[in-house]
This record gives structure tokens, C-alpha cells and sequence, in this order.
């Protein structure tokens, strides 16, 4: 696997939260792009093709992470990318509501560090199964 | 033959004799059956019945008087008469007779039967010469009148001549006497009755009118109606002319004119118009002397404003009742007569209880008016704190992310070695950060469970999800060394019951006896007639008698060595699932041998969610307006505003069931959230808007974000932003269902905004609704959706796009037949005026408009009259 294969997309309003998630991505050998808005998101999920996008449903803007997560799933240069939420919304319903949207997967903030690492590391390696 | 003439003679005046005895004899009996008669059919006049019968005996015994007189305290008072002269009578008035042997009527009395003075004048111990001098008599009878042995009075007569009467006339007299005294019983029982009667008919009246206001006091929380129903009975049963009642206002110490009766507009107004000072006015004395006060005559006194305004207006007398609550003057009860004169006590009593009856009122009134207030501002508050709390917990996430995750990333050596301080350290900061973020989440919890968690029952068996718990805590047990031991009644098998809110409630309790327990915790289960009870024992230390009562409350844990684990919340939340359970928990406790937490549970949950029933499948009758909406709280809001509308509600928590349920129950209006599961908001109303059976349904979007551009355009009829007020949803609702389909509809089309403006203020008062769009797009939109009576486009600007427009219009066979008017700009070529002819009518503008004209096009245009083609 390239480190081309190994790429992760987060987007992410909250710049120390940002460097939690890179340092520990980056730590396990992960290339982590950074966005820090949902139309940021999308292009530069269009742009790199990442192997898992961690996506925070609440950002700034025009676009929340649900609107972001449905333009991904429907387009489908990027519809096969699993698609994680990552938020601190932590009502039943908002994660019933992330599902139905189309998120692959849901990390509760404050997120575990053990549950990020073990989430990236199955979908990527799902993903290069795919690829293998 | 002498002898024979003799015997003859004395045969002949023997017969004669008897020939007048039987003449008396018979007119005795008619007379006696005359008066009987009398007697009999007329029990109320006795003063008639009297008259005639000493009338009769008088002519019968051949006096030239006859009377009666009536015992009346000391003395005989003169009752009937017959013959008497005027100036006789008053002088008797006057100088009544008295109880002695003086005259013959008082030795009647003394003697109890039948007296005769053949002389008067001659009679040594007569002692009334005055009354004779008038009267002139000289030979008198009297005969007692007795009632039950008792002498009520005398009848008797007179002549003006020494003349006594006979033995037959004194038994006349004392027939009639008799006759005279029935007559006497018999009015008096009349009257009685009829007294009785009458009393007995106004405590009725003053019942009937109490219960009516009683009624209205407890089931109308209209106090201007109930009092007014109040000063009604009051004016009515005390048979006053009219009345008021006043409210107190502590502050301005003044009375205030609530409501009046039999009270001309002028005069409640002028009563509206002045000031009722306390201290200065009769009202005002009466509420501070806590009693009623009265003026018989307002003529009399010196006038207080209020008194002013009364006299002023032709009211002659008043009493004002003081309305107290615990001796707080709430007000007072004025009652007026145009006559002068006083209010008997008796009414005073009862205006009394009137005013009793008015506190009451006005102190519920004010009572529900300070409820309502405060409810809605409950409402509001508690609307905030659901938000604040939630905004709050999101808020405090995201710094508890770095703290924990960083925390964490050191921990795991992932950046190097730490030494063992900097991991103790380490360690502290994870813990906390986990504490508080576990506080966040009960405080999570507990905001939902007082906005109202709706629970979600299932049937699931008992004993695996206790296991479950205890498998939660097990694992911090054995670190302990604690012994888990359990007690399980064969008998406990299944309950129907909110599973997760179930372990929650033992999972909390489990937790609390892990951190208390010395040596073991027990679990124990039974069922017990239709409960479930589980006890969670520990041997711990126990709790203080005085601490178990608040152990229930938020954040009162009660004294314990360390207040390092647990957030305060655990028992508070426990408490409230099992009570939407309507299940029980209790706590027994002694200080040094542990505690035991009891708590019950129904085992078939009663379906008590009332909206769950209307999210099911019934589809009320009568018109229905369709909520969807995902949130349990705002959904059941949401119903609670329709409801005022006075339609019903079917209810969908997700976009799907929406969908389903619009189709289902083609309601006639859609109150729609955005931030919908498996299908949402802008799907939905875009699924409803292309189908057209649903297309003509109004949708009111309701959601946290303002992106009302995007759902008008998506063809929402309305836009609300939560939180939304009842009254605007109300308001949006009526907006959408009311707007009238076609008829009295007009879209105006164009840039300038005053050509809508000044048309909307011309046509309104005629029931016009007029729609404005800015461009074609929009104008097509909109026609097409409240198929219009008519159509006006103002080309001046909207140019050739507007002529786009007429045609569209034109060529949809939808909206074909609609009036269109087009404002011609002076520069509008021939050749387009020529496009248009035959199409619309087409007025020309020269930059201004006359709106009157417009309007006159437009009334012809919707009526089917066309003007001149070229107008």
C-alpha cells in the first residue's frame, strides 16, 4: 500500500480538535487532509479521493456535515468513500439522523482514542481489500 | 161565639206570632248561610267577611249598631263596625277600651260569656261616659269571641234607646260571634301562609340566584360575565333598580367600574370617568369598615363623586357592600333605587353573600390571569433551558474531546515515554475529564426526561437484562473483592417495560452498591400481584435518616467519604423513569449495616402516550392538519397549538411516515420540520409539491434554520423559524388554510413594489388577497398555486420576460382561463400590443397608475366583463 492509499480526509471547524485527530492519524502513518467546512469537504474529497473522510456534522457556513454527507453519497466519484461522523451532538436522534443521512459510521465526541484509531484502521484496510 | 172570637183572635196572633218567629228563623238561617258562605269561599278577605257578618247580625237582632272589637295587647282595638259615625270612630281610635268592668265589652272579657247593660246611664259601674256622650247608647249586648278557649275578642250591639234586647237575639249574636271568630282563625292562618309562602318563595328566589352564581364562580374563569350575572341577581332579588360592581386597585387606592346592570351607558361611563378614591367615598368607607353602608336619600347627603354621578342621573337611594377576601378589600357591590328609601337588613344579608360570591370571582380571575402568565413564561423558560442545555452540552464536548483525547494520546506512549508523575498526573486529568463528561450526559439526560422522555415499551424477560447490569459492574466489583449474590422468585419471567430505561434505573442502582459495598451486593427479584420489585442491597455504610429524603433530589448525594465518583444525578434520574414507569423507589437505611434501594415497576406498562395513538393509523375526522416532526417535545407543542386552530392533528415522527400519512389523510395543511430521519424536510416537500394529488396541500415549514428563500421556493406556503410562537403558527395556519382558492385572489406581477402596495390597500377591504411576485418565475409559481381570479402583469420593466409570462400562461391549459391584465409601458411596441390583443386586457401606464382604474379592470376582469379592446 502507497501512502497515496493511505489517505484520510478530516473535516474539522475546531483547530485543536484538528490536531488530535492529525497527530494521532499521522502517528499511525495516515496522510491526513484538512478541511475546515463542509464545501471544503466535498472539493477536496473530489480532489485526493481519500481512503475515509471524518466528517463533524456541525460546521460552518452554508453546509452542515448532513448536507455534506449526501452531496458525497450521491455523486459517484465519492460515494463509495465511507464517511464517518464525528460530532458532539449526542442525542439518540442526532445519530439515528447521521445514519440516515448517509454516514458510514458514528465517533461520539469526545471520541476514545483507541475507537478512532481501530474505526480508521478497519475501513481502511476494508478499502484496500476492495482495491486488493 | 166570644169565646170562640176570642180564641179565634188569640189563634189568629199565635199564628202571627209564629208566622214571625219563622220569618226570623228563616232569616236568621239565610243570613247564616250567607255569611257562612261568605266565610267559606273568601278566606283571605276577612276584613270583608267581617263587615258583612256584624252588618247581618246587626240587622238581625235589630240593633242600630254592631261591632267588634279585638283583643290587641291591652286593650279591645276596633276591628268591624256597622253604623258608626266617623268622628265615633277616630275618638275609639284614640281612647281604646280597656280590660275592666268600666264597660260592657271588658266585662265580656272578664265574664267570658254573654253581657247585657239594659241602661246604660243607669249603670253605677259604667265608667266610659265619653265614649256614650258620642255614641249616644243605651242598652248594650256583647257576647265573647272564642278561639281554642281563648278570648280573641267581643262581638256586640247597641241601641239609643232603653230597649234589651231578647234571649233569641243574644243567641244570634253568639252564633255569629263564633262565626266571626272562625273567619278571624281563618285569615290569620291565611295570612300566615301566605306570608310563609311569599318568604319561602323569596329563599328560593335567593337560592336559585346563589346556585346560578355559585355555578358561574367555579365554571367560568370570565370574570366580567360572572359578575355581571352577580350584580344581575343582586339588582333583581332585592328588586333595586340597578347596580355596579367596583374592583379595588390597592395601588392607586382606588375602585374601578367592572361591570354594571340596569345601568344606562351614559351613567357607567361617567362612573368609568371618575376616580373612587378610598378615603373619600361611601364605597370607600364601607370596604374600610369591612360593613355595608346605606343612604336612603342621596337628595339628603353630601355627594362623593361616585354618589355625584348617581344623583346626577336620577338614582335615589344606594347601599354599597364591601367585597372582602380574608379583610382584603377586593371591591364593593353597589345596589340603587330611583326611589328613595332604606335596604332592610335581610337584603343587606344577602347582598352580602352576593358580594362574598364577587371576592370569590375576582380572586379565582386573578388567580388563573397570574397562572396563565406565568405558565407561558414556564413555557418560554423551560423552552430555553431545553436549548441552553443542549447548546451547553455540545459547547462543553468539544474542549472535553482535547482534554480526554490528548490525555489519552500521552498515555499511550504514542509520542514517547512519560516517567510515572507525569502518568499520575495524566491519569487525574483523564479521570476528571471523564467525570464531567459523564456529568454532561446525566445533565443530558435529566433535561430530556423533564421536557418528557416518551418511553418506548417492549415485552423483554427480566432476568438476562439484570445480568446484564451486573455484568456493567462486575468487572469494578472484582477489583474490589465484592461478592455479587441473587435472589430471583421463579415466578419473575417477562415484563413490558422501556428495556433501556429499566437496566438504566438497576444498572445507576448497581453502580451506587459497587461503590458503597464492604464485602457483597445483593440483587434480588420478585413479582409481586402486578409489580416487579428489585432490591439492590449493599453492606456499606449506610445512609443517615435525614440525608434519605434528599438522596432523590439533583446533586444531593448525601454525606459520603469522597465525592470523587458520581455526578448527583444518578438517584435524581432513576426516580424519574420509574415514575414515568409509575413505578415507585424507596430506600432503607441504618447507619453501619448498609442500605437497600426498593424499586417497582408495573409489569405491563399501561399504553398511557397519548400521541402515540395519534401517530398511529387512526385518521381523526373532520379536517386534520399534519405535523411531522421528529422531536417528541416540539411535536407534542406543535399538536398542543393545532388543537387551538380547532382542527384536529395527525401526527409522523420521520419523513417517511410523513409521507405515508399525508397521502393517507390528505390533510389540509402540513406543518413540516427540515431536520428529519429516513427521509427529510426538503425531500418531503419536494415528493409533496410533484404529486399531484398532494401538490395542492399547504406546507408550513417549521425549522432551526431561516432558509425561508429555499422553502418558499421549494413551495412551502409558509416559513417559521423555531422556536415558534403558538400564535404565529396559528397565524401562519389560518394564512394558508383560510387563503381563498381562486376567488378574490390576485397575483401582481412586477418590480414596483407600490403597484402591489397600493392594490392590496384598494382591493383588501373587499376580501382581496393580493399575491406579489417579482419576476415571471415566481408570478407563474404563484398562479399556479393559488389559481388566482385574476392575473396583472406590469410589463414596464418586467418586459419582454412579462410577455413570456402571458404567453406561459396562456399556453397551460391550467391556467388558460385566468383574467390577465397587463400594464402597458408607453414604449411597448405595436407589434407586441398586437401579440397581446385578443389575449388580456391592456391598460396603458405612462410611469404612474391609477389605482381606481385598476381596480375598476379588475372588477370587470373577474366578473366576465371585458372593457373596449383597445381601452
Amino acid at each position: 500500500m502507497t501512502m497515496a492509499d493511505r489517505q484520510v480526509l478530516v473535516v474539522e471547524d475546531n483547530p485543536t480538535n484538528m490536531k488530535l485527530v492529525r497527530d494521532v492519524l499521522t502517528h499511525d502513518g495516515y496522510t491526513v487532509i484538512e478541511g475546515t467546512t463542509a464545501e471544503a469537504g466535498i472539493a477536496l474529497a473530489h480532489e485526493h479521493l481519500p481512503q475515509v473522510i471524518l466528517l463533524d456534522i456541525q460546521l460552518p457556513g452554508q453546509m452542515d456535515g448532513l448536507d455534506a454527507v449526501k452531496r458525497l453519497k450521491h455523486d459517484e466519484r465519492t460515494m463509495a468513500i465511507p464517511v464517518v461522523a464525528v460530532t458532539a451532538l449526542a442525542m439518540t436522534q442526532d445519530k439515528q439522523r447521521a445514519l440516515d443521512a448517509g454516514f458510514d459510521g458514528y465517533l461520539e465526541k469526545p471520541i476514545s482514542i483507541d475507537a478512532l484509531r481501530e474505526v480508521v484502521r478497519l475501513l481502511v484496510d476494508r478499502r484496500s481489500d476492495d482495491g486488493d | 161565639m166570644e169565646q170562640g172570637a176570642d180564641r179565634a183572635g188569640e189563634q189568629g196572633a199565635e199564628l202571627e206570632r209564629l208566622q214571625a218567629d219563622l220569618d226570623e228563623a228563616r232569616q236568621q238561617l239565610e243570613a247564616t248561610t250567607e255569611v257562612l258562605t261568605t266565610v267559606a269561599r273568601s278566606p283571605a278577605d276577612s276584613r270583608g267577611v267581617l263587615a258583612s257578618l256584624v252588618e247581618t247580625a246587626r240587622r238581625l237582632i235589630r240593633a242600630e249598631i254592631a261591632q267588634i272589637h279585638l283583643i290587641e295587647g291591652d286593650w279591645y282595638r276596633l276591628a268591624s263596625s256597622s253604623g258608626l259615625s266617623e268622628e265615633y270612630l277616630d275618638f275609639v281610635r284614640h281612647h281604646p277600651i280597656a280590660m275592666d268592668r268600666q264597660t260592657l265589652i271588658g266585662r265580656v272579657g272578664l265574664e267570658r260569656q254573654a253581657q247585657q247593660i239594659r241602661d246604660v246611664l243607669a249603670d253605677s259601674e259604667y265608667g266610659r261616659q265619653d265614649i256614650q256622650e258620642i255614641g249616644g247608647y243605651r242598652s248594650i249586648l256583647g257576647v265573647p269571641m272564642i278561639l281554642d278557649e281563648e278570648i280573641i275578642g267581643v262581638l256586640s250591639a247597641w241601641r239609643t234607646e232603653v230597649d234589651p234586647f231578647p234571649e233569641r237575639a243574644i243567641q244570634v249574636l253568639t252564633t255569629f260571634a263564633a262565626q266571626a271568630a272562625i273567619v278571624i282563625r281563618n285569615a290569620d292562618l291565611v295570612s300566615a301562609l301566605e306570608s310563609g309562602q311569599s318568604e319561602l318563595e323569596a329563599k328560593v328566589d335567593q337560592l336559585e340566584a346563589l346556585g346560578e352564581i355559585g355555578q358561574a364562580v367555579s365554571s367560568s374563569l370570565d370574570l366580567d360575565q360572572v359578575l355581571t350575572k352577580i350584580v344581575t341577581h343582586a339588582v333583581e332579588l332585592t328588586e333595586a333598580d340597578g347596580g355596579s360592581v367596583f374592583e379595588f386597585d390597592e395601588l392607586s387606592e382606588e375602585f374601578y367600574l367592572r361591570t354594571t346592570f340596569g345601568t344606562s351607558r351614559d351613567t357607567a361611563e361617567a362612573l368609568q370617568a371618575i376616580h373612587m378614591k378610598l378615603r373619600e367615598t361611601l364605597v370607600g368607607r364601607a370596604a374600610l369598615q369591612r360593613k355595608s353602608l346605606q343612604i336612603p336619600d342621596l337628595r339628603l347627603v353630601d355627594c362623593d363623586p361616585h354618589l355625584a354621578v348617581l344623583l346626577s342621573r336620577g338614582w335615589i337611594s344606594v347601599i354599597a357592600v364591601p367585597i372582602l377576601r380574608d379583610q382584603q378589600i377586593i371591591g364593593a357591590l353597589v345596589i340603587r333605587r330611583k326611589t328613595e328609601g332604606g335596604f332592610s337588613e335581610e337584603l343587606g344579608e344577602l347582598l352580602e353573600t352576593f358580594a362574598g360570591q364577587s371576592a370569590v370571582a375576582i380572586v379565582n380571575a386573578r388567580l388563573y390571569a397570574e397562572l396563565a402568565r406565568k405558565s407561558a413564561h414556564l413555557e418560554v423558560a423551560s423552552r430555553y433551558k431545553s436549548e441552553f442545555i443542549a447548546s451547553m452540552s455540545h459547547e462543553l464536548r468539544t474542549p472535553l474531546n482535547a482534554v480526554i483525547g490528548f490525555s489519552e494520546v500521552l498515555l499511550q506512549r504514542m509520542f514517547g515515554d512519560i516517567n510515572d508523575k507525569q502518568e499520575e498526573y495524566l491519569q487525574d486529568i483523564l479521570v476528571s475529564g471523564r467525570h464531567l463528561l459523564a456529568l454532561l450526559n446525566d445533565i443530558l439526560d435529566m433535561s430530556k426526561a423533564d421536557a418528557g422522555v416518551v418511553l418506548e415499551p417492549s415485552v423483554f424477560e427480566v432476568r438476562p437484562a439484570l445480568e446484564e447490569c451486573i455484568l456493567w459492574v462486575s468487572d469494578k466489583a472484582g477489583r474490589r473483592g465484592l461478592r455479587i449474590e441473587r435472589d430471583y422468585g421463579e415466578e419473575v419471567e417477562t415484563i413490558r417495560a422501556d428495556e433501556k430505561r429499566f437496566k438504566q434505573v438497576i444498572g445507576n442502582l448497581l453502580s451506587n452498591a459497587g461503590k458503597f459495598a464492604r464485602s457483597h451486593i445483593e440483587v434480588s427479584a420478585h413479582n409481586d400481584g402486578d409489580m416487579l420489585t428489585v432490591a439492590v442491597s449493599d453492606d456499606g455504610l449506610g445512609i443517615a435518616p435525614e440525608d434519605q429524603g434528599i438522596i432523590f433530589e439533583p446533586f444531593q448525594q448525601g454525606k459520603r467519604p469522597s465525592r470523587e465518583e458520581g455526578t448527583g444525578l444518578g438517584l435524581a434520574l432513576c426516580r424519574q423513569y420509574i415514575g414515568l414507569h409509575q413505578g415507585d423507589i424507596t430506600v432503607q437505611s441504618e447507619l453501619g449495616h448498609g442500605s437497600t434501594f426498593t424499586v417497582t415497576f408495573p409489569l405491563d406498562l399501561p399504553p398511557s402516550q397519548p400521541e402515540e395513538a395519534a401517530t398511529g393509523d387512526a385518521v381523526p375526522a373532520g379536517p386534520v392538519v399534519a405535523i411531522v416532526e421528529d422531536d417528541p417535545r416540539s411535536r407534542e407543542l406543535l399538536c398542543l397549538y393545532v388543537e387551538k386552530v380547532g382542527v384536529g392533528f395527525v401526527t409522523a415522527s420521520d419523513g417517511r411516515e410523513g409521507l405515508d400519512l399525508i397521502r393517507r389523510a390528505d390533510p389540509v395543511a402540513v406543518v413540516l420540520d427540515i431536520q428529519l430521519p429516513t427521509l427529510d424536510g426538503w425531500d418531503l416537500l419536494a415528493l409533496l409539491k410533484a404529486d399531484p394529488h398532494t401538490a395542492a396541500i399547504p406546507v408550513v415549514v417549521v425549522s432551526m434554520v431561516d432558509e425561508r428563500s429555499k422553502g418558499l421556493a421549494l413551495g412551502a406556503a409558509e416559513y417559521l423559524v423555531k422556536p415558534v410562537r403558538g400564535e404565529e403558527l396559528r397565524a401562519a395556519l389560518r394564512r394558508v388554510t383560510g387563503r381563498p382558492q381562486g376567488d378574490r385572489v390576485l397575483v401582481a406581477v412586477g418590480e414596483d413594489p407600490d403597484l402591489p402596495a397600493s392594490l392590496q390597500a384598494a382591493l383588501e377591504p373587499e376580501g382581496w388577497t393580493v399575491l406579489s411576485a417579482r419576476d415571471e418565475v415566481e408570478g407563474e409559481a404563484l398562479v399556479r398555486q393559488n389559481r388566482p381570479a385574476v392575473v396583472l402583469v406590469d410589463l414596464l420593466g418586467t418586459g419582454t420576460s412579462g410577455l413570456a409570462l402571458v404567453e406561459a400562461l396562456r399556453n397551460n391549459h391550467l391556467t388558460e382561463e385566468v383574467p390577465i391584465i397587463a400594464l402597458a409601458p408607453p414604449a411597448m411596441t405595436a407589434h407586441d400590443k398586437e401579440r397581446l390583443q385578443g389575449q388580456i386586457d391592456l391598460i396603458n401606464r405612462n410611469g404612474e397608475f391609477d389605482v381606481s382604474k385598476l381596480v375598476d379592470v379588475v372588477h370587470r376582469a373577474t366578473h366576465h366583463v371585458l372593457p373596449p379592446r383597445d381601452a
